[in-house]
């Protein structure tokens, strides 16, 4: 399944991220992920569901998709993986004429749509980033 | 302040205040006034007195201004750590330490390059950060914004939501 709108996020243990620039960012810790490092994606990227989660219950977002082959299509996408080390990249053909830069991840991955492809009209109404909130015992 | 008692009456505005720990007065706080207080070489000097706009707009902006600096400090320390993080990694990835040295370096000084994210943003927060981006000339998205902030994405999104909605609404 394809998602391209604004917010969008997949989440899983295993993904294939692809994108023109990927730009490791900053080695945060975030509730409900734990420690993980933060990539940049910009300019047609994308990401798809290698392997799912087990269990296959959403840690950050609510209206995240699971399903295995879900692949979030878009302009910029925000991707935290739970390594403290940036992937090695490869560079592989993709779109026709143009290369893009490749990692696939082992770790638990949450990849969200920060900027939408510019041809793709605004989803109606706009989609809704819901926390996941899990309660301290 | 907080281990010292002062008492201050209500008719002391227009007064103003200097004293030292030994005196044994105590503020009794009364509605509609104001306590401005700085310490100096263990003396605190206070003025007190009834509440105006003037007053009340001089405390805002401190508090304004206070606040704002902590998000300063705290968005140059974040981006320090970002820094520090990539300078690490630039070294492991030119083989100038082993991952073994990477990992530890990272755990020994967890503090120098771990960015913790807050769950929550209060509205005055938001406000102050708006402010402090509208100064600068890159463009920043959310996901910038709660690594330079350490503030949760999601808070953010519900801050940027509900101000569409209320700008919406109020059209």
């Amino acid at each position: 399944m394809k998602i391209v709108y604004d917010n969008c996020s997949i989440e899983c243990i295993s993904a294939e991220i692809i994108s023109r620039q990927i730009i490791p960012s900053s080695y945060l810790e975030i509730n409900n992920i734990g420690k993980c490092l933060t990539y940049k994606c910009k300019r047609n990227s994308e990401a798809s569901i290698l392997k799912e989660l087990i269990p296959k219950e959403a840690k950050v977002n609510q209206n995240s998709y699971l399903d295995i082959s879900s692949k979030v299509e878009c302009e910029s996408l925000f991707v935290a993986v739970c390594k403290n080390k940036p992937y090695k990249l490869d560079v592989i053909n993709h779109s026709g004429r143009h290369k893009a830069q490749y990692m696939k991840t082992d770790e638990f991955t949450f990849a969200k749509i920060s900027k939408q492809l510019n041809n793709i009209p605004q989803a109606n109404p706009e989609i809704e980033f819901l926390p996941v909130t899990i309660e301290i015992q | 302040m907080s281990n010292n008692n002062f008492i201050i009456e209500k008719s002391t505005a227009d007064y103003s205040y200097s004293f030292d720990y030994k005196n044994n007065l105590e503020y009794k706080s009364v509605d509609d006034s104001f306590l401005f207080a700085i310490q100096k070489n263990k003396e605190i000097n206070v003025i007190s007195g009834d509440l105006n706009p003037l007053t009340e707009s001089i405390f805002e902006k401190l508090v304004e201004f206070n606040e704002k600096e902590i998000l300063y400090v705290s968005a140059i320390e974040n981006l320090l750590k970002q820094k520090e993080y990539l300078n690490l990694f630039y070294q492991a990835s030119q083989n100038l330490i082993s991952n073994e040295e990477f990992n530890e370096e990272l755990d020994k000084n967890e503090n120098k390059y771990l960015i913790k994210i807050q769950d929550k943003i209060n509205l005055s927060h938001f406000k102050l950060i708006q402010n402090i981006i509208s100064k600068l000339k890159f463009e920043l998205s959310e996901d910038d914004l709660s690594e330079i902030f350490a503030v949760n994405h999601n808070a953010i999104f519900n801050l940027l939501e509900n101000k569409k909605r209320n700008e919406n609404s109020l059209r």
